[in-house]
């Protein structure tokens, strides 16, 4: 390469960047954004020295193995109210209200893959996912943090009508969907804290389909009337210590949908998917999360969750580097499940999976346990 | 954090805002991403604060976050991403019909590298990047930063595209 083409290079790719006019610095967002990180990393903190400080009594209180205190034992303060645009309002404006006598208001902009939302409190920009067949299909919002907001903000279908969220104290908001680019969403804010009690869809007075809070704040799964979510299991997937990180995979299951939780602070749930479904064929592994670490040093080990066939008892990673990896799945609500950490830099080269009684049932891809 | 360090912070956002979401948009080919991308850089730069304002070259910590910001963007299976042979429309910035022609066609080309390649085509070509800068963020050796450039170039180079459109 020659130094002209690294030149020519610069100043084309330099004149085209140069275009790029971002949106001014979203200081005060990004500080809520960072003020919620720092409370979650809290709140993991505090959970890990309640389980020191209490022993194995304290997890399943922890992970909500016990139903929580019902909200009559406590009072919650709060104001909180919720209207749909007025005729004249600005295009793309879908609700406006008022918490604690603050001001807040969410508005969509954009199109297709560009839409995006913005609002109280709303520290995450990218719009529903619209290929959800599900009621409800929501975007990940909210800035949580002491004195911080909720915001959901949702696509909902075209059989939805209203959908009514009930906080804990009794206070229902009920929200109106509004058409924007060809499909209607719903949103709302509400203090951080407050516990939901309940969140149903609806077709005129008929109920379309209803969501179970994870963590009684959390709306991760529309389920039909009659329709019950997986029963409560938590329990660890798999643990390790890579590149001198501890790292943990948790289930987190339950009346709100499959859920896992890395100890990064991260949660990620399926949509109504049990991981079993993920799996076609005996011996075989398919990824479910896949990813770095999360933390601010830059050497992040790559952590799998990974869901495996009904016969697969043990799997046997080799890495990049030659070494190998023995790792037993487990039985998370009846899906053989396996997590797996490897090191900065390193490659999964390839699986053997073994029955329960040491035999051969499949080898997988190199690239499968590799995120990318 | 006191008011003086949120001083600082906002000091350091409003600075770098610009470059970050240029190097996302390098990375992703999507403007709306690549603010996200950024933002989500700042507020972890600022949920460590006392940690990155200490740090030898913060620039660097906050660049080498909205890599792995990026990184981060494949974790959750709901979210998944469609790759189609057309890029998705551009938004009207008043820019040319032949400017958004140039820039659709160079944003193709660079999806098309690897993810290592593209990162250090943006990191080295883009940003003006030494290489060992560029090895710092991207968290690899000198040499990989060399060869992942060379070969990303060089891809380019080849994109039949380019070629005819006189970008390279």
């Amino acid at each position: 390469m020659s130094v002209q083409d690294e030149r020519e290079l610069r100043e084309r790719l330099g004149g085209l960047l140069g275009e790029i006019e971002p949106r001014p610095a979203p200081v005060f967002a990004a500080m809520r954004q960072g003020r919620g990180i720092r409370m979650r990393r809290w709140v993991a903190a505090a959970a890990g020295l309640a389980i020191i400080a209490g022993g194995v009594a304290a997890i399943p209180a922890l992970f909500g193995a016990r139903p929580p205190a019902p909200a009559t034992h406590r009072h919650y303060h709060y104001t909180e109210s919720v209207h749909p645009p007025g005729k004249n309002a600005q295009v793309g404006l879908i609700s406006s209200g008022t918490q604690d006598g603050h001001q807040w208001k969410i508005v969509m902009s954009g199109h297709g893959r560009r839409l995006s939302v913005s609002g109280a409190g709303l520290t995450q920009s990218s719009g529903p996912d619209l290929s959800s067949p599900e009621p409800v299909s929501a975007t990940e919002g909210g800035g949580p943090g002491p004195g911080g907001n909720m915001t959901y903000v949702a696509a909902v279908r075209k059989d939805v009508t209203s959908v009514a969220i009930t906080l804990a104290g009794g206070k229902t908001l009920n929200l109106v969907p509004v058409p924007y680019q060809g499909h209607r969403y719903i949103g709302v804010v509400w203090p951080y804290g407050i516990p939901v009690e309940s969140a149903v869809a609806y077709h005129g007075s008929t109920e379309l389909a209803y969501s179970v809070p994870r963590d009684r704040t959390w709306l991760e799964n529309w389920w039909l009337p009659g329709q019950v979510g997986p029963a409560r299991y938590t329990g660890t997937v798999g643990a390790g210590v890579t590149d001198g990180r501890h790292w943990r995979y948790a289930a987190q299951i339950g009346p709100w949908g499959y859920c896992y939780s890395l100890n990064d602070g991260t949660t990620d749930c399926l949509t109504g998917l049990h991981p079993v479904e993920l799996h076609t064929a005996s011996g075989h592994i398919s990824p479910m999360l896949c990813g770095p670490f999360q933390n601010d040093t830059g050497t992040e080990p790559t952590v799998v969750l990974a869901a495996a066939g009904p016969d697969v008892w043990r799997v046997v990673v080799t890495l990049s580097d030659g070494t190998t990896q023995r790792i037993s799945t487990v039985d998370a609500d009846g899906a053989r499940m396996l997590a797996l950490g490897y090191g900065h830099g390193l490659k999964v080269v390839s699986t053997t999976e073994f029955d329960a009684a040491g035999a051969v049932v499949g080898t997988a891809p190199a690239s499968t346990l590799n995120c990318r | 954090m006191d008011a003086s360090a949120d001083e600082e912070f906002s000091e350091f956002m409003h600075g770098r805002w610009s470059q970050l979401v240029r190097l996302g948009y390098g990375l992703t080919g999507d403007q709306q991403l690549a603010e996200d991308l950024a933002q989500t850089a700042f507020a972890r730069a600022y949920a460590s604060w006392s940690r990155v304002r200490k740090a030898d070259d913060p620039d660097a910590y906050v660049r080498r976050m909205v890599v792995n910001a990026n990184k981060n963007r494949f974790r959750k299976l709901r979210v998944s991403e469609l790759l189609t042979d057309s890029l998705p429309e551009l938004a009207a910035s008043g820019d040319s019909a032949s400017q958004r022609d140039d820039r659709a066609m160079l944003i193709d080309a660079l999806m098309r590298l690897s993810y290592g390649q593209r990162a250090a085509v943006v990191l080295r070509y883009w940003l003006d990047m030494t290489e060992t800068e560029t090895a710092v963020v991207l968290g690899c050796s000198v040499g990989n930063v060399k060869s992942q450039a060379a070969r990303g170039l060089a891809k380019l180079r080849a994109t039949a595209s380019l070629a005819e459109g006189g970008l390279l």
